[in-house]
C-alpha cells in the first residue's frame, strides 16, 4: 500500500515536471533546433539572453508590475479575511460569494469586459488597469490563504489580549498579526506569481505596457527559439524560489509557534 | 469610532462590485447597444441577441467551452484521486514539500507552460522522438501537436493542481479510523474507498470540479497557442469581435451567453455533486 | 429564600439583575440576578450548556446581555469595552500567546498599559505565585498543561483585577493534577483577597473550592448557597439529581409539620425534611443519598429487595438493590452477587423532600 502511494506520487510529479524538464534541457542545449536527440551542452542561449535588452525591459516591467500586486492582494486579503472570521457579520456567506466572483468568472470574460468599461469611461489601459485587474484575481486566493491560517487561530487569545486590557487595534498588532505573518507573506507572493504568470489579462488590459509574457507571447507565435528556453527557465526559476522562500519563511514560523494545543 | 471588524468587508466588496459586477453589468447593457460609424451607441437592440440566436458557430463555440471544461473535470478527477490520496499518506514534512511540488507547476506563466508542452509533443519532441527511437512508430504522430487531443492534455495538465488540493483538503479531514474500520468490517480497500472515502470527500471533488471546469472552460489561450486548427473558442471569438470587427454588442451577448451556460452547467454539476449522502454528512457537521 | 447561607459580612462587588441573553432563537441565560461578594470564591455548576459560561463571558465583556444590568463596584458595566473592565479571566484552553515567552505573556498587560517601571518585578512576583519563576523564558508549547495553567492564572492575576474569572480552567488535566491545582488555587484566592467566579461541571471541585456554589439549569439559577446546603438540602430534583449518586423517588406530600413532612412514595410513607413551601397534596422528591442506606440497623429494616447490579469501586462498592420496583443505589464495604436478597435501613431524618424541577 504504501509502495503503491508511492508510485502514484512519483508518477505524478513526473507528468507534472516534464514538460519544464524538457523545456529545462533544450535551454542548455547546443544547437538551434528544438530537437531530439540533444546535441551538446551550452550557456550561449543564457549570454544571448542577457544582451537582449528588449527582454530585460520587459522582465523589469514584469517585476515592477508584480509588486503592487502582489501588496494590494495582501492587503485586501487581509481586510477580507478579518471580516469573514468577524463575529456578527451577518452578511458572510454573501460576502463569501462575492470574494469568490473574481475566481470562477473566467479571466478572459472578466478582462474583455474591463476592457470595455475602461475605453468608455476613458480610463486608459496600461500598468495602472493591469495591476488592478491582477489584484482583483489574486484576491481570492489571498483571502484564502490568510483566513485558512485565521479560522484555525484560537478565537480566545483575542478575547484574551481584550481581557488584558488590549484595545482592539492592540490586540489585531500584538497577537493576530504575529501569528498571521506567514500567511501574509504567502498571500503578497501568490499575488506576485500571479502577476508573473498572467498573460491573458495583460493581453486585454495592458495597453502600450509590455510585460515579459505578453513579449514572449508575440514572439511565440512565430517561431521557437533556444534563447526563449532560457528565458522560461529564468522565470521558472525565480518564481521556484519565490515559492520556495515563502514555503520556507512559514515553515519556520509556524515551528516557532508550534501551537501549544 | 464604532468602524468594527465586519466593516472591513465594505472595501473589499466595493472593489469587487466595481471590478467585475460593474464590468459584468456593462457587458449586459452594451449587448443592446447598436453600432454606427465605429460608435457605440445606446439604444435598447436585439440585434446582436437576435444574430447569436441564430449563429450555430457560436453556439457550437459554447457548447465546446461546456465539453472542454467537463472533459478537464473528468479526467483530472480521475487523476487527482488516487494522488490527492496518496499525498495523504505522507508524513507531516513529506506534505510540506508536496505542496511546493504541487504548486510550483501552477505557478509557472502561462506561457512557459504552453511553450514546454510544445516542445515535448512536437513532431521531433520528446514523444515523438522516444518512440521512434524505441521503434513503437516509424513516423512522428501528428495528433500529439495542434489538435483535441493536445488542448485537452494540457487543460488537464494546468489544472491537475487544483483538483488534487481540493480533494487532498477534503481526504485529510476523513478520520482515518473510519477506513480503519471498514476494512475491520471486511471492506476491500476498492470497497473501502467507493463506500467511505468517496462519500466523504465529494465536498472537495465538488470545489475541485467547480473551479477545474470554470478554469479550462474559460480558457482561450491554450487553444489557440495548441489547437491549431481546432483551436478556435468562443472567447477567442469574442476577442476578435471587440477588436478587429468592433462588434461590441455581439462580443458582449457572445460573452454574456458563454457565463450563464457555464454558470448553469457549473450549478447543475455542483448540486448534483453535493446530492451524495457524504457531501451532506459532511456539510451538515459544519 | 437562601440569604441566610451568604456571608453577610462582605461588601457586594458585582451585582447582576435580570440578565437575559439569547443566541438566535435560543435562550442562553434567561433572567438571572447573581450577587458575587468581595473575596468570595463563587462557583457556576451545572451542565454543559446551562448558560454558566455565557453568565462569565458577559461579566468579561465578551457578550452583551440583551436585557438587565451589570453593576461592578456600583458602577454600570453596559458600556465599557473588555480591555476597560477591572476584570481578568482564566480561560479553559488557557488561551496563552504562542508567540510570546512565558515572561511576555505574564508582563503583556502591564506592557499595554506603558509606564509601569517593575515589570520585570511584579512579573517574577506572579510567576512566583504559581512557582513557575523558572519557565520565564520558555515559550508556551514547551509546557506542561498544568505549567500552562499556572502561567495563565499568574498572566490574569498580574494586573490586580477586582475579580477574576476562570471558566472551567482545570478541566483539561488529569484527576492527579487536577487535585493539586484546586489545594492551589484555593490557597492563592485566600492569599489574593481577589474574588473568584469558576466555572465548572464538575461538582466535587465546585465543593472543594467554593463558598458559595451556583447551580445553574437551562439559563436559570436553580440554588446558590453554600456547599453544604446545596448537598444537604438540594433545592429542586434537577439539582439532587445533579449533585451526588442520590435515588430520587417521586411522590406526594401527605401531610407537612414544621421542616419536616411526610410523603407517600413506592416505597412507602416516609418522614424526612422537606423544602420550604411545599405543602400536603404537592408532588415532590424524596432525595436519598447511598451514604443514608445502610445493611445494618436497628429495628425493623425500612426496605427490603434484592440486588440486581454491583460496581467494585476499589475501596467500595456501589450496590443497586431493586425495592418495590425503585432502584436504590448504597455503597458497601463488599462486593454482592447479583440477586441477593438484602435489608435497608434509612436514616431518614437526613434525607430530604424536595420540589420537582420545571
Amino acid at each position: 500500500m504504501r509502495r503503491a502511494s508511492l508510485c502514484v506520487l512519483i508518477v505524478a510529479a513526473a507528468f507534472l515536471y516534464l514538460p519544464l524538464v524538457v523545456l529545462t534541457a533544450f535551454s542548455f542545449n547546443d544547437s538551434a533546433l528544438m530537437a531530439f536527440p540533444l546535441s551538446g551542452f551550452t550557456f550561449e542561449w543564457y549570454r544571448e539572453l542577457a544582451q537582449n535588452d528588449n527582454f530585460l525591459k520587459g522582465f523589469v516591467t514584469s517585476f515592477l508590475i508584480s509588486q503592487p500586486v502582489g501588496i494590494l492582494a495582501m492587503l485586501f486579503g487581509l481586510m477580507a479575511s478579518l471580516a469573514l472570521t468577524a463575529p456578527g457579520f451577518r452578511w458572510r456567506g454573501l460576502f463569501a460569494v462575492l470574494l469568490l466572483i473574481p475566481f470562477l468568472v473566467p479571466k478572459s470574460v472578466l478582462s474583455i469586459a474591463q476592457a470595455m468599461i475602461m475605453s468608455r469611461i476613458g480610463f486608459e489601459r496600461g500598468a495602472t488597469a493591469l495591476i488592478l485587474a491582477q489584484s482583483l484575481v489574486a484576491l481570492p486566493f489571498a483571502t484564502a490563504l490568510i483566513s485558512a491560517v485565521m479560522v484555525r487561530l484560537d478565537p480566545r487569545l483575542i478575547e484574551a489580549a481584550r481581557d488584558l486590557g488590549a484595545s482592539p487595534w492592540q490586540a489585531f498588532l500584538r497577537v493576530l498579526l504575529p501569528q498571521i505573518r506567514p500567511a501574509l507573506s504567502g498571500a503578497y507572493s501568490v499575488g506576485v506569481i500571479l502577476s508573473l504568470a498572467d498573460l491573458t489579462i495583460a493581453m486585454f488590459l495592458a495597453g502600450r505596457t509590455q510585460p515579459l509574457s505578453l513579449m514572449v507571447a508575440s514572439e511565440f507565435r512565430r517561431e521557437l527559439r533556444p534563447d526563449l528556453n532560457a528565458m522560461q527557465v529564468v522565470v521558472l526559476v525565480l518564481t521556484a524560489v519565490l515559492v520556495g522562500l515563502s514555503e520556507a519563511y512559514r515553515r519556520r514560523r509556524l515551528h516557532k509557534l508550534a501551537a501549544n494545543a | 469610532m464604532m468602524v468594527r471588524q465586519r466593516h472591513l468587508a465594505l472595501p473589499v466588496a466595493a472593489a469587487i462590485v466595481a471590478g467585475c459586477l460593474a464590468p459584468l453589468a456593462v457587458l449586459v447593457a452594451f449587448s443592446f447597444y447598436e453600432v454606427e460609424d465605429f460608435d457605440l451607441v445606446p439604444a435598447f437592440s436585439f440585434r446582436a441577441w437576435g444574430e447569436l440566436a441564430v449563429s450555430s458557430t457560436d453556439w457550437f463555440l459554447i457548447g465546446k467551452a461546456v465539453l472542454s471544461g467537463l472533459s478537464a473535470t473528468v479526467f483530472t478527477a480521475i487523476l487527482g484521486y488516487p494522488v490527492a490520496l496518496a499525498l495523504t499518506r505522507l508524513a507531516t514534512s513529506g506534505k510540506g514539500l508536496a505542496i511546493i511540488v504541487l504548486l510550483t507547476p501552477l505557478y509557472t506563466g502561462e506561457i512557459v507552460r504552453i511553450y514546454a508542452w510544445r516542445i515535448v509533443l512536437g513532431g521531433e519532441g520528446l514523444v515523438n522522438t522516444l518512440l521512434q527511437g524505441l521503434g513503437v512508430i516509424d513516423e512522428p504522430l501528428k495528433f500529439l501537436l495542434f489538435s483535441p487531443f493536445t488542448i485537452g492534455l494540457v487543460l488537464t495538465y494546468n489544472n491537475l493542481p487544483y483538483m488534487v488540493l481540493a480533494i487532498w483538503v477534503s481526504a485529510e479531514m476523513v478520520d482515518r479510523r473510519l477506513i480503519e474500520a471498514a476494512r475491520d468490517l471486511g471492506a476491500r480497500p476498492v470497497d473501502a474507498f467507493f463506500r467511505v472515502i468517496f462519500p466523504l470527500t465529494t465536498p472537495g471533488l465538488a470545489a475541485g470540479s467547480l473551479t477545474v471546469f470554470a478554469l479550462a472552460a474559460g480558457e482561450m489561450l491554450t487553444p489557440s497557442l495548441l489547437g491549431g486548427t481546432s483551436g478556435s473558442t468562443a472567447m477567442a471569438l469574442v476577442d476578435n469581435l471587440f477588436g478587429t470587427a468592433f462588434d461590441w454588442p455581439l462580443a458582449s451577448a457572445l460573452a454574456l451567453a458563454l457565463l450563464a451556460t457555464l454558470f448553469l452547467v457549473a450549478s447543475a454539476m455542483a448540486g448534483l455533486l453535493l446530492r451524495f449522502k457524504g457531501a451532506r454528512a459532511v456539510m451538515g457537521r459544519v | 429564600m437562601e440569604k441566610r447561607t451568604e456571608p453577610a459580612a462582605s461588601p457586594l462587588l458585582l451585582a447582576m439583575r435580570g440578565i437575559v441573553k439569547t443566541f438566535g432563537r435560543s435562550v442562553a441565560v434567561d433572567g438571572i440576578d447573581l450577587d458575587v461578594p468581595e473575596r468570595a470564591f463563587l462557583t457556576l455548576l451545572g451542565p454543559s450548556g446551562c448558560g454558566k459560561t455565557t453568565v462569565l463571558r458577559m461579566i468579561a465583556g465578551f457578550e452583551t446581555p440583551n436585557a438587565g444590568e451589570m453593576r461592578l463596584d456600583n458602577t454600570p458595566l453596559a458600556d465599557v469595552p473588555p480591555e476597560r473592565r477591572p476584570v481578568n479571566t482564566v480561560f479553559q484552553s488557557y488561551a496563552l500567546f504562542p508567540h510570546l515567552t512565558v515572561n511576555d505573556n505574564v508582563a503583556f498587560s502591564l506592557k499595554l498599559r506603558g509606564g509601569v517601571a517593575d515589570i520585570a518585578v511584579r512579573v517574577r512576583r506572579a510567576l512566583d505565585a504559581v512557582h513557575m519563576a523558572d519557565f520565564g523564558q520558555r515559550y508556551p508549547h514547551q509546557l506542561s498543561g498544568g505549567q500552562q495553567q499556572r502561567v495563565a492564572v499568574a498572566r490574569s492575576i498580574i494586573a490586580e483585577p477586582r475579580l477574576l474569572l476562570l471558566d472551567e480552567p482545570l478541566s483539561a488535566l488529569d484527576r492527579k493534577m487536577r487535585g493539586h491545582l484546586q489545594i492551589e488555587l484555593k490557597a492563592l484566592q485566600r492569599r489574593l483577597g481577589i474574588a473568584f467566579v469558576y466555572v465548572t461541571h464538575d461538582q466535587e471541585e465546585a465543593f472543594a473550592l467554593s463558598d458559595i456554589v451556583v447551580v445553574m439549569n437551562k439559563g436559570r439559577i436553580a440554588q446558590k448557597a453554600d456547599p453544604q446546603t446545596i448537598y444537604n438540602r438540594p433545592a429542586d430534583s434537577f439539582v439532587a439529581d445533579f449533585i451526588g449518586n442520590s435515588t430520587l423517588v417521586e411522590g406526594r406530600v401527605l401531610e407537612r409539620r414544621g421542616d419536616a413532612a411526610t410523603i407517600e412514595t413506592a416505597l412507602g410513607a416516609i418522614t424526612a425534611p422537606a423544602a420550604e413551601g411545599l405543602a400536603a397534596g404537592d408532588a415532590a422528591m424524596l432525595v436519598i443519598r447511598p451514604e443514608l442506606l445502610s445493611t445494618r440497623g436497628e429495628g425493623e429494616a425500612t426496605f427490603t429487595g434484592s440486588v440486581s447490579n454491583c460496581v467494585f469501586q476499589g475501596e467500595r462498592s456501589m450496590i443497586q438493590a431493586e425495592v418495590a420496583g425503585v432502584p436504590l443505589r448504597f455503597a458497601a464495604e463488599t462486593p454482592y452477587a447479583v440477586g441477593t436478597p438484602v435489608a435497608l435501613w434509612l436514616d431518614a431524618s437526613r434525607s430530604f423532600i424536595t420540589r420537582i424541577a420545571a
